[in-house]
């Protein structure tokens, strides 16, 4: 999607409904313990916008909507130990971040979440704030979840 | 030591044409830290992040012990190096090892007695990522491979300020390293 001027424009798709689930992937290891909540979460950096190696560009964060599938199918294909988060459609809105789909062969219902917020020109900007990344972080379920023993070795890295 | 005025783009190599000029290692900030280094007291550690990593000069150093998890925390970061292309399952490219280079520099300079061992990552742009969540605070610094400068997300949960992101510098280092040594 682009306009006049070649840029990316992305709209909020409203058909994506406010309880449909919002998945993104987490490859082995990209977890971290939160002492101060007691949790175990996917690392922050996990939830920015991407850069396409060779041209530059940043795009949304790919993420896969959940609705009419299961989490087997949105992880198939992929390494073995691949986690999968996600929160409700509602709840990343709730972020001023927007949703909407976008076909990918190789992904199953891949779709993009895109930050709401304008530069001062008025040009959607491309990036999470820390504190966008922070409350995903935070707020993650996991859908696909980490064993006892994975929750264990992150916990006692993150300990002197 | 020579204090050349570079940037982290020179550093990292970025495209000099679209790069950003880091707030890293400016003339200002040289003369700002300086006039602190007269001012420091002989046990305070002091130093400087140049465009070639972090540089601490030669003073006492007692309360600066290495805890034993630099060294696992070093090894973890050398991994990511050799990171497959799409490591991620979202094309993520393998670390610059300069990029890994620069952070294992400042995380040695928080590897002090009492600071407990950031978590670090890579991330997909071939940069790293460390992070703290612990002693009441959350800490992101965020290195890019590229052009863009180096990022802190800084949220202190017990004094009830707002939590605040933006470009690494030396005061929001030696502010977190501070808060990291504090035992609330």
């Amino acid at each position: 999607m682009t306009d006049g001027g070649g840029e990316d424009v992305f709209v909020d798709d409203t058909s994506i409904e406010a309880g449909d689930p919002i998945w993104r992937r987490v490859s082995p290891g990209q977890w971290t313990y939160n002492h101060n909540k007691d949790q175990v979460q996917p690392k922050s950096g996990l939830f920015q916008y991407n850069k396409h190696p060779e041209t530059g560009q940043k795009h949304p964060m790919s993420i896969t909507l959940g609705k009419g599938i299961t989490p087997a199918a949105a992880i198939a294909g992929k390494q073995a130990g691949t986690k999968l988060v996600g929160w409700t459609a509602e709840y990343v809105r709730s972020l001023a971040l927007g949703i909407c789909r976008h076909d990918v062969p190789s992904e199953i219902n891949h779709g993009l979440v895109f930050t709401l917020a304008t530069d001062e020109k008025g040009k959607p900007k491309t990036s999470f704030p820390g504190s966008v990344q922070s409350k995903l972080a935070e707020s993650a379920a996991w859908i696909i979840a980490l064993s006892a023993d994975e929750i264990e070795e992150a916990r006692t890295r993150t300990t002197a | 030591m020579t204090t050349a005025t570079l940037t982290e783009r020179d550093v990292l190599g970025a495209n000099a044409a679209t790069g950003n000029v880091s707030t890293f290692s400016t003339e200002t900030q040289l003369v700002e830290w300086k006039a602190r280094q007269r001012r420091a007291v002989p046990a305070e550690v002091e130093y400087l992040i140049s465009a070639r990593g972090i540089w601490t000069p030669r003073q006492h150093l007692e309360p600066a012990v290495s805890p034993a998890w630099f060294g696992r925390v070093k090894n973890r970061l050398k991994t990511f190096v050799g990171l497959p292309l799409d490591w991620d399952t979202y094309g993520g490219l393998p670390a610059d090892p300069r990029v890994v280079g620069l952070a294992e520099e400042l995380i040695e300079w928080f590897a002090v007695q009492g600071v407990p061992p950031p978590d670090v990552f890579a991330s997909g742009d071939g940069g790293v990522q460390v992070e703290w969540h612990i002693k009441g605070v959350d800490v992101t610094i965020t290195f890019s491979a590229s052009d863009e400068q180096t990022c802190i997300y800084y949220h202190d949960l017990i004094d009830g300020s707002e939590p605040s992101f933006g470009p690494a510098s030396d005061g929001r280092l030696r502010r977190i390293r501070k808060r990291l040594l504090d035992n609330p």
